[in-house]
């Protein structure tokens, strides 16, 4: 199966007040067609940077984007709406990403006006049809997004980015604003979404269990830097990674009673050369600091920045 | 030994609502003890909270036979008593850490600003080491920041660490972690029992996380469309739920343990009964008398549960983890 969209080699630095974040370091990254790709971190590792770039809002420094096997710089540049119609997003706050002024039956129109599809008549007997699609009725075409719950407008924000039919939905943190009960029927709908219409999710999320049941692969990121990725189970039963371990572990301990040491895991200073987690990793030694890190594969499916990880899994600690 | 917090029937009813948002809540906090109270949105835990500090302002009603911490009658103090009650105390964690920082003014500025002037430069000190405790790095430099200058996980620890100056009796936490990454969650959370231990610190947790619940609270109130359903230790709650809501929403959440990429468990809201039980046209086992009469809550040693079918509610429906 060739990658319906591949990050490959990306870098991207901001400049900051005094110096630069390095929100992408060499980052590979394939989603095939039809899968979910659970992509995980904690805040400030460079999750929603990948979405942005993924698409297309941000530029990259270096390396190469390729979706369905050509170049994203080039897509873009000859026409950027075809791109737009195929990459749809569904963002965190799901009344922020609504025009407030406009009924919903308007913006669940509003991408096939802008792409041009079908008459005015034939778009709004889609829209309620999107609408009905994940799980709203005609009722809420004429409401404004004030009168409606969280869940219900996080629908609506689903049934906008289904509108042009694309291949991908990038969703960065969409389900972090819902409380529990909704958050379970969109986690459901997304599911329903994938499975019958087979498009493919990037599932950005901090919350491990969320990204565990929906995913079918799992990337974890620490600062800028892809640590592994492996199939889902994989990496929840056989986390080769050190960051991975830490993740899974802090997830844990915080369900199971045991107490973290705080210090172990304050967050050190990023260092620029080496790994960025040497400085938190309990494997580390100096060569982490000095060795250039490499995404490779050490298994079927599964890849893995660390210059130690040979050692770490044959045990010699 | 008397409760730091005590709540006696509490009701708040909004303006023009067709129902209470918090329809009778009784419950109790003693010293060092950390009481959650869990539920959807929209469940009135946030009300409560707001209504026993006294915030909620004139578009909420408020009644009560006691509200009363630490020994100071809360129902019927002034404005002036209020915030000084507030801020000698209480500490207070908001839910949305962005919007419940003033924007034009530095953090510390913000936080210090309650204190009497002369123990200002001993508060900013305090400050300083509470954000050095919450994980804030450079927290000298951060604290003379402004609100935009920091992510809103910073915030949200930003706001813990303000809330615990001057050394509170008791902290209100609304959804303290929900946007806080899961390593910076397990700190906090082992932050809060030291304190608990360490301060003599009481604690009032809204959320629903369950997994942060199950580590900090030792007892438990479920509320569900403005009602106690189920109130209890928090071992007896989680572990063996006895009303049907309880247990539908241990089943919502996803799990490790859980079968991968199969539907979770969610009840579609079909409108609140009018008479009789708020949870019955959502419940899958309610049954005729379900809709017509009010549940009281039944207790027992290990809690209390407003159910009709309390009894049978374990061998009925199983609790999906």
């Amino acid at each position: 199966m060739s990658a319906l969209l591949k990050l490959d080699h990306i870098n991207k630095t901001f400049a900051i007040k005094n110096g630069e974040v390095k929100a992408c370091r060499d980052v590979t990254l394939e989603i095939n067609a039809g899968e979910v790709l659970g992509l995980v971190g904690e805040s400030g590792s460079g999750k929603s940077t990948i979405a942005n770039i993924a698409l297309g809002l941000e530029s990259v420094d270096s390396g190469e984007i390729l979706f369905e096997g050509d170049s994203l710089k080039k897509l873009l540049h000859d026409d950027p709406r075809s791109y737009r119609r195929k990459v749809q997003p569904v963002f965190q706050q799901p009344l922020l990403a609504l025009n407030s002024r406009r009924t919903i039956g308007w913006s669940i129109q509003e991408p096939l006006v802008v792409h041009g599809i079908g008459e005015r008549s034939s778009r709004k007997e889609r829209a309620v049809e999107l609408l009905e699609q994940v799980g709203l009725g005609r009722e809420y075409f004429d409401r404004y997004p004030h009168q409606m719950s969280g869940g219900q407008l996080q629908r609506v924000n689903i049934a906008r980015a289904l509108a042009v039919n694309p291949r991908l939905l990038i969703c960065d943190e969409a389900v972090s604003a819902l409380d529990v009960s909704v958050q379970a029927q969109i986690i459901n709908l997304f599911l329903e979404v994938q499975q019958r219409l087979g498009v493919a999710l990037l599932f950005i999320s901090h919350d491990l269990e969320v990204v565990r049941h929906i995913s079918d692969r799992i990337a974890v990121m620490y600062a800028g830097t892809i640590c592994e990725i492996a199939e889902t189970d994989e990496i929840f039963n056989h986390p080769a990674h050190p960051y991975t371990r830490a993740l899974l572990s802090a997830s844990s301990l915080s369900r199971h009673g045991a107490s973290l040491d705080l210090a172990k895991f304050r967050k050190e200073e990023v260092p620029n050369e080496g790994c960025p987690f040497a400085p938190r990793c309990t494997f580390a030694r100096e060569t982490c600091s000095t060795s250039k890190l490499v995404q490779e594969v050490i298994s079927t499916g599964r890849e893995v920045s660390c210059v130690r990880i040979n050692e770490i899994l044959e045990g010699v600690g | 030994m008397n409760p730091i917090l005590r709540v006696d029937s509490l009701q708040v009813h909004y303006r023009g609502a067709p129902r209470p948002a918090v329809a009778d809540i009784s419950f109790e906090i003693g010293q060092s003890e950390c009481l959650a109270i869990v539920g959807e949105s929209g469940s009135g835990k946030t009300t409560t909270a707001m209504a026993l500090l006294r915030l909620l302002g004139p578009v909420a009603e408020i009644s009560a036979n006691a509200i009363t911490l630490a020994d100071q009658d809360f129902l019927n103090a002034t404005p002036s008593e209020l915030r000084a009650f507030r801020r000698d105390l209480i500490g207070t964690v908001f839910q949305d850490p962005t919007a419940n920082w003033n924007p034009a003014r530095t953090i510390g500025a913000q936080v210090i600003q309650p204190f009497p002037r002369e123990e200002h430069e001993e508060r900013r000190n305090e400050f300083i080491s509470y954000m050095e405790r919450v994980g804030i790095d450079r927290a000298n430099l951060r604290i003379d920041q402004y609100p935009h200058n920091l992510s809103g996980g910073m915030l949200q620890r930003a706001m813990i660490a303000g809330a615990l100056l001057g050394d509170p009796r008791l902290l209100v936490a609304d959804e303290p972690t929900s946007a806080l990454d899961v390593t910076v969650q397990a700190d906090l959370i082992s932050l809060l029992k030291d304190l608990a231990e360490e301060r003599k610190l009481s604690m009032l947790l809204i959320s629903h996380n369950l997994a942060v619940v199950s580590q900090i609270a030792s007892k438990v109130i479920v509320m569900y469309s403005g009602h106690v359903v189920e109130t209890g230790t928090t071992e007896q709650v989680l572990n063996d739920p006895k009303h049907p809501y309880t247990i539908n929403l241990i089943s919502s959440i996803p799990s490790t343990k859980k079968a991968r990429k199969v539907p979770l468990y969610t009840a579609i809201s079909k409108g609140s009964a009018s008479h009789g039980c708020p949870y019955a046209n959502r419940c899958p086992i309610a049954i005729d008398p379900c809709h017509s009469t009010m549940p009281t809550l039944t207790s027992d040693i290990s809690g209390s549960v407003a159910c009709h079918r309390h009894e049978e509610t374990s061998t009925l429906i199983e609790v999906q983890r």
